[in-house]
């Protein structure tokens, strides 16, 4: 029995773009299954609930999530561009998905041109095949779909994952701009944490399958509390700063399989002690938000790691 | 990121020792088939040590049912049908086996080279071959074979039987082979492997074969229940030697004496259940194969996907994601 | 004379398209381009999916044969006419570091092989076995011992990438193409193998010529780079300069979008 994600407690802020930072084996995908109810046959959940507008989403039956997906919450998995039907034209797949929840596409035209516009593409595509868009075209379109019915909440899963870097741009506006011309939540689930810098106001860093800190985007750009949001940032380049000098995280990203009992960074933490292995930290609160989602980490050595940087500084 | 790496799944086709080995040792169906076959080999070679008489003499009684003396009884013409079994099993499984390396090897050959060189002139040839081998219905062609040979006064020997049915037998597992060299040679691996030096020879045994292990072994079994019935067909017709001692020929000498309608059935019905015995331990290491190869098509996972799904948390079961 | 140089390389590809009606495209990879690079040198190719990066460093690879231009590696052309062993003999000196690391490793062969084959093909002098622990020890995949006879599923996307530059290492070529290397990897074990790649460059004074198409690493990594645009080189130079400078449209254009967790999309 392996045990993906624990002790996992978390308050998404609404209309606000949260982004989850995971690596491999950190539970990420899973986590976004365990909201929308569709894990694989051979996981199950063991305990929680996922609340959301109130209604606990596991205790749902096969009609209550209907109503829910696509409609309220809308899911765009990793890969979607690649599992558009490709033999039918991008308006088909709009028809589909408003069909299924009972609503006209001919006389609700314009949401479909609404969508397009959030994402920058032309009504023309309406008319194309999957295989006549490219990629960063595709995805887009994708996002426009699962938009359509102007759901509150849209969680897309390693959107630019695979494109190129002046696309991934693209989308990552075409997200930004969403979020502001519609009152949108998103949750952006990616490997890449970085990324989530220039994109998401609240971030969630993911590891091992455990939360080891979620606050503000600033938070964790200036004065992370956690060992490893503070070295992934400091092992990526960056442009902007001219770096020249590049921190080293040893070892690999946990797989669920061997999770160790206590703090799933403390194997290749630089500021580990003891403790660290031993039992998982509990979640330190510091402070919320405008309205009152608690954000918080899990270590037992902050702040006194903050001490020891130089150190660990190549 | 890491994603879903699929060959994992066909790690365990490794080297083909350890193909072999984990075929035979880790999977009931092939371990099954891997006892029953043994246990054909055995007789293979013990039969005609242990055989009580000369399995053509015709010295005894004809057309008696098992006794102490003839334990499967006799022939109409008088020839003890327990040793013909012991005698005739080294000859059918051995020109089975022989048909199914044979064809085996050519298929490799053939498959290989054609979805390497994609594109060249001996690829397309080597593919133009194939399409009409495949077309052809090998069994019908080699017994036509041997009635021209009949009509001329001469009987097959095991060589042009073993040499009619792997000629014909090659062109399905050559047709596989191509479409996994040809998907094979696109790969980043075999790419890296040009790059590095490794000559089209080195490539193809130690990185294509090996990867396609598997695939090669399971042919060799369907190939060589192919040789099995093959041999049977053509020695049912009477296109043999008739001096020859198998299973086939049993089964012609039966039909010639419309046993069937006589009743003997101690003359057909052993052998009968022998051969397809025989034929079926092959299907089963090759049913056993197929699950290593593609662990999914195990028996564990098939449960799982007919469970009712529930919406309610219950208590954890196995491997998350 | 550079070590290794391109002189107006031109590659055209002919596509067909539609269904009923197949038209042929003719698609320009590469068009008039001309690269060098010099020893001990860390050269960035900058651009997006599409305008012509890989293809270059195939032609650069001889995998794709120019269909104008030639590749000169100290001095020596190679072209449409190099016969197989010329090829060969070119590619013990100028390697390539495939972008995905989940598919460039044969998965039925363990690490010890992958490094091993190399060394037998080049005909090494010398104890093949221990030169294969000391270059495990070069990529950092220590002790050498617990990988040797790992499989490619038993490692991690990181430790895959080692692999197979221990792989490519073990000829100890004079030029290195690496194509993006790291964009298939997690974030925290990218900055190993960037590191290593600088580390390698020292140690072997190898040229590399590092292709991607995010800005923020080819800063950190290299010393000149080119920006590739629809098969065309339309800006090179000192890195520095031309990312603080950037002159044409299509580099200010990556420059904004690069990757970077301090250029915040507003």
């Amino acid at each position: 029995m392996v045990r993906v994600l624990r002790d996992l407690n978390l308050d998404l802020l609404s209309n606000a773009i949260t982004g989850i930072a995971g690596e491999s084996g950190s539970g990420k995908t899973t986590l976004a299954n365990t909201v929308l109810n569709i894990l694989p046959l051979a996981a199950t959940v063991e305990s929680g609930s996922v609340t959301f507008q109130g209604k606990d989403l596991l205790k749902l039956d096969y009609d209550g999530l209907r109503g829910i997906r696509g409609k309220l919450i809308s899911y765009v998995p990793q890969s979607a561009m690649n599992s558009l039907n490709p033999v039918r034209r991008i308006r088909d797949d709009f028809f589909d998905i408003m069909k299924a929840h009972g609503i006209d596409p001919d006389s609700n035209l314009s949401s479909i041109y609404g969508t397009l516009e959030l994402v920058d593409l032309d009504r023309s595509i309406l008319g194309s095949y999957p295989h006549e868009l490219s990629g960063g075209m595709r995805q887009r379109a994708i996002i426009a779909i699962s938009l359509v019915l102007s759901p509150e909440l849209i969680i897309v899963d390693e959107p630019t994952t695979g494109l190129d870097v002046i696309v991934q741009h693209d989308i990552l506006k075409a997200l930004k701009g969403a979020r502001k011309a519609k009152s949108l939540s998103i949750v952006f689930i990616t490997h890449d944490l970085p990324l989530l810098y220039q994109l998401a106001d609240y971030i969630v860093v993911l590891y091992g399958g455990v939360v080891l800190e979620y606050g503000t985007y600033e938070k964790l750009l200036d004065d992370a509390d956690h060992p490893y949001s503070y070295l992934l940032l400091k092992s990526v380049p960056s442009l902007v700063k001219r770096t020249k000098k590049l921190v080293t995280i040893p070892g690999d990203p946990v797989s669920f399989r061997d999770y160790p009992n206590g703090c799933p960074f403390a194997p290749r933490c630089p500021f580990a002690l003891e403790m660290c292995s031993e039992s998982l930290p509990p979640a330190t609160y510091t402070g919320s938000s405008v309205d009152g989602s608690p954000f918080f980490f899990r270590c037992f050595r902050s702040p006194a790691w903050k001490e020891e940087i130089k150190s660990v500084e190549v | 990121m890491e994603r879903a790496n699929h060959k994992s799944l066909f790690a365990q086709s490794v080297s083909p020792i350890k193909t072999f080995y984990s075929m035979v040792s880790s999977n009931r169906y092939s371990k099954l088939g891997f006892y029953l076959f043994l246990a054909y080999l055995v007789l293979t070679f013990v039969g005609p040590l242990i055989a009580p008489y000369a399995p053509l003499s015709t010295h005894g009684p004809m057309g008696q049912a098992p006794s102490s003396s003839h334990l499967l009884g006799t022939t109409i013409y008088g020839q003890d049908v327990f040793s013909q079994v012991l005698v005739g099993a080294g000859p059918t499984l051995g020109v089975g086996i022989a048909v199914g390396f044979l064809a085996t090897l050519i298929s490799v050959f053939v498959g290989v080279v054609a979805g390497l060189k994609d594109g060249s002139w001996l690829a397309s040839v080597l593919v133009f071959l194939t399409y009409i081998f495949l077309l052809v219905p090998g069994i019908l062609v080699v017994i036509l074979f041997g009635a021209f040979f009949l009509g001329a006064g001469m009987a097959l020997s095991y060589v042009m039987i073993i040499a009619a049915l792997s000629l014909t037998g090659w062109a399905w597992g050559a047709r596989t082979l191509r479409s996994q060299a040809l998907v094979e040679s696109k790969r980043d691996h075999i790419l890296s492997s040009k790059l590095i030096g490794e000559s089209t020879l080195s490539i193809v045994t130690r990185q294509i074969i090996r990867n396609n292990f598997s695939l090669i072994l399971s042919n060799f079994f369907f190939t060589t229940i192919y040789g099995l019935t093959g041999l049977t067909f053509v020695e049912f017709f009477g296109l043999g030697s008739e001096t020859a001692v198998n299973w086939g020929t049993m089964l012609y000498w039966v039909q010639a004496a419309a046993a069937y309608i006589t009743g003997e059935w101690w003359w057909y019905v052993p052998v009968s259940v022998l051969l397809a015995g025989l034929a079926f331990s092959f299907a089963l290491m090759n049913f056993g194969l197929d699950q290593i190869a593609n662990p999914t098509l195990s028996g564990k996972t098939l449960r799982k996907l007919t469970k009712p799904k529930s919406s309610q948390p219950s208590l954890s079961g196995t491997d998350g994601r | 004379m550079h070590l290794l140089e391109g002189n107006d390389l031109v590659k055209t590809f002919t596509s067909t398209s539609g269904t009923l009606r197949r038209t042929q495209h003719l698609v320009t990879a590469l068009d008039h381009v001309s690269i060098y690079l010099d020893k001990g040198e860390v050269v960035g190719l900058a651009g997006g999916s599409g305008h012509g990066k890989t293809t270059l460093a195939r032609v650069l690879m001889l995998i794709y044969k120019p269909d104008m231009g030639s590749v000169s590696l100290n001095g020596e052309k190679y072209g449409t006419e190099s016969s197989g062993r010329d090829v060969r003999a070119y590619r013990r000196h100028v390697q390539y570091i495939l972008q995905d690391p989940y598919s460039s490793l044969d998965p039925t062969h363990s690490v010890e092989w992958h490094i091993r084959r190399p060394l037998e093909i080049v005909k090494f002098k010398g104890d093949i076995e221990f030169r294969v622990k000391e270059i495990l020890n070069e990529v950092s995949l220590s002790p050498p011992a617990d990988f040797l006879n790992k499989l490619p599923h038993q490692l991690s996307g990181g430790q895959r990438q080692r692999v197979y530059i221990a792989r490519v290492l073990s000829l100890e070529p004079e030029v290195i193409l690496a194509d993006e290397p790291v964009s298939n990897l997690d974030a925290s074990v990218r900055s190993g193998i960037l590191d290593l790649f600088k580390q390698l460059v020292k140690q072997y004074n190898t040229a590399v010529l590092y292709i991607s198409h995010d800005l923020s690493t080819i800063y950190y990594l290299t010393s000149r780079i080119y920006v590739m645009y629809q098969g065309k080189i339309v800006e090179s130079g000192p890195t520095d300069e031309v990312l603080t400078n950037p002159q044409h449209e299509y580099t200010k254009l990556l420059i904004a979008a690069a990757p970077d967790p301090f250029n915040r999309i507003s």
